[in-house]
């Protein structure tokens, strides 16, 4: 059970991580391009609708079973949200604040890093919020096509009939869905607080 | 023969026009700035000062005439290093609030590629010169800062790397009336110090007066007179600026009789 545990909170943290590092990126350069930020968002909201089942369906026919398709459908799901909050963070950064640090000459790497990002923080953190949660519960499904994780738990107990297994599966589940969700909310508090001086 | 000195700033006829907008929001402004000078500039709300600064850091473009800096034209220097030797300071939301005064005013100095010994002394250095303590404010951040205080860490922040141009767009215009004498005051001595080429946009009357090396009034977007405090108060060129500058004949006496201390104090 605790190595089930650990093995669905290292497949969901990876699953953000990596989503996190495509999205927030991908966010600082599409903020203030409305366009193309339109078409990606339109595509990731595309994917996010597909049902998670055809997905990973989909994704163990081309990677096969196991881990890595998990991974690869968690990573899918978690770009939309984290994409699409970090847009919004960015753009509710004051445009004075934005145009002083153009005004500064500070390079793009600099506005990104000191400016942009750090006030845009509250808003990212809580896509990564969403995110996260979606992904435990997503992260089930690993249970049926060979991965690791509570899903491993719940799906033999659902085959063996096994009510306890089931139980202790799902409560495994809403247990890291709350532990995650208290420390991305605490998280929040501190960056807002921060971001306002 | 003398070789004439380039001057440090000088528009030659330029002229902005906001996409979508009808009127243009400066007009064939052509205006020249010594090296050292400070020139203040005054107008009603709306008229175009902010507009006219942010010509010279390339915030707004031009859409025709040119902006030359020490005789060269704006458009031939790189926009970014350009930025970083020109200080620009404004009212009110200037400061970054999620970093401290240290980290506010180690920006510039940090792009351009400073030992970090050297942007620590500068640091001390500047906040010595709009006399707050290193000590006490190095960490603070803008929050725990009154408006005087954040106003007197935007200047410093613009004065940090020694721009060859200073842009002040209202710095004080959050500061009460009690207090800005004084920081008008400092800001005289530091910029007389540095021998900073300055453009201080104000709706002050009596503030251009007082800091002006000269004054250039803009209404509507057009330039319509610059000169020295002297000579705009004795004889404005034209209506609206003995409007503006002079006010009626009490109001005319007393800022000529204030202009007058100012003269005997240089
Ligand atoms: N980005 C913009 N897009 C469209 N119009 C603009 C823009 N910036 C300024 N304007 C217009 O240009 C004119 C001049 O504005 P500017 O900000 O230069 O005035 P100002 O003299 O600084 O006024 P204030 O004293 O209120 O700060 C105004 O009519 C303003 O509405
Ligand atoms: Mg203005």
């Amino acid at each position: 059970m605790i190595a089930a545990i650990l093995a669905h909170i290292a497949l969901c943290a990876l699953g953000v991580a990596v989503a996190a590092t495509i999205a927030v990126p991908a966010a600082l350069i599409f903020a203030d391009r409305p366009k193309a930020e339109r078409s990606l968002s339109a595509l990731l909201g595309a994917l996010y609708t597909v049902p998670s089942l055809a997905l990973l369906a989909v994704l163990v026919q081309f990677i096969g079973l196991g881990n890595t398709s998990v991974e690869v459908a968690l990573v899918i799901y978690a770009l939309y949200a984290i994409f699409r909050n970090s847009v919004t963070g960015l753009r509710s950064i004051p445009p004075e604040q934005r145009e002083v640090a153009a005004a500064l000459g500070l390079p793009r790497w600099k506005r990104w890093l000191q400016v942009e990002l750090p006030l845009a923080l509250p808003a990212i953190l809580s896509g990564l919020r969403v995110a996260t949660l979606g992904s435990i519960a997503l992260a089930t499904l690993g249970g049926y096509v060979g991965g690791s994780g509570l899903g491993t738990i719940i799906f033999t107990g659902f085959a063996l009939q096994n009510q306890s297994m089931l139980v202790q599966g799902a409560i495994g589940v809403v247990a890291i869905a709350l532990l995650a969700e208290f420390a991305f909310r605490s998280l929040e508090r501190v960056v807002r607080l921060r971001a306002s001086g | 023969m003398t070789i004439k000195a380039p001057y440090a700033l000088q528009f030659d006829r330029a002229s902005v026009r906001f996409p979508g907008t009808a009127t243009y929001a400066l007009e064939n402004i052509s205006l020249q700035v010594a090296p050292g000078e400070l020139l203040t500039i005054v107008g009603a709300s709306g008229s175009g000062k902010s507009t006219l600064l942010r010509c010279v850091n390339r915030l707004v473009e031009l859409c025709d005439g040119r902006i030359e800096i020490d005789g060269v034209a704006l458009e031939s220097f790189a926009i970014d290093p350009l930025r970083r030797t020109i200080g620009y300071a404004i009212q009110g939301v200037g400061l970054f609030a999620h970093l401290t005064v240290a980290e506010n005013l180690a920006l510039v100095p940090e792009s351009l590629g400073w030992p970090r010994a050297r942007i620590d002394a500068r640091i001390d250095e500047m906040l010595a010169t709009v006399r707050l303590d290193p000590q006490i404010y190095r960490r603070r951040r803008p929050r725990a800062l009154s408006g005087g205080q954040a106003q007197r860490v935007g200047i410093a922040r613009a004065l940090m790397a020694y721009p060859r141009l200073l842009l002040l767009d209202e710095p004080f215009g959050a500061v009460d009336p009690i207090l800005r004498p004084q920081l008008q005051a400092e800001l005289l001595g530091v910029l007389r110090a540095a021998r900073t080429t300055t453009l201080f946009v104000t709706h002050d009357v009596d503030e251009a007066l007082l800091l002006g090396d000269r004054i250039a009034v803009i209404d509507e977007g057009h330039l319509r007179a610059i000169g020295t405090p002297r000579a705009l108060l004795d004889r404005p060129p034209d209506d609206f600026t003995a409007e503006l500058l002079c006010g009626d004949a009490l109001l005319h006496e007393y800022r000529r009789a204030r202009l007058a201390v100012r003269e005997q104090s240089r």
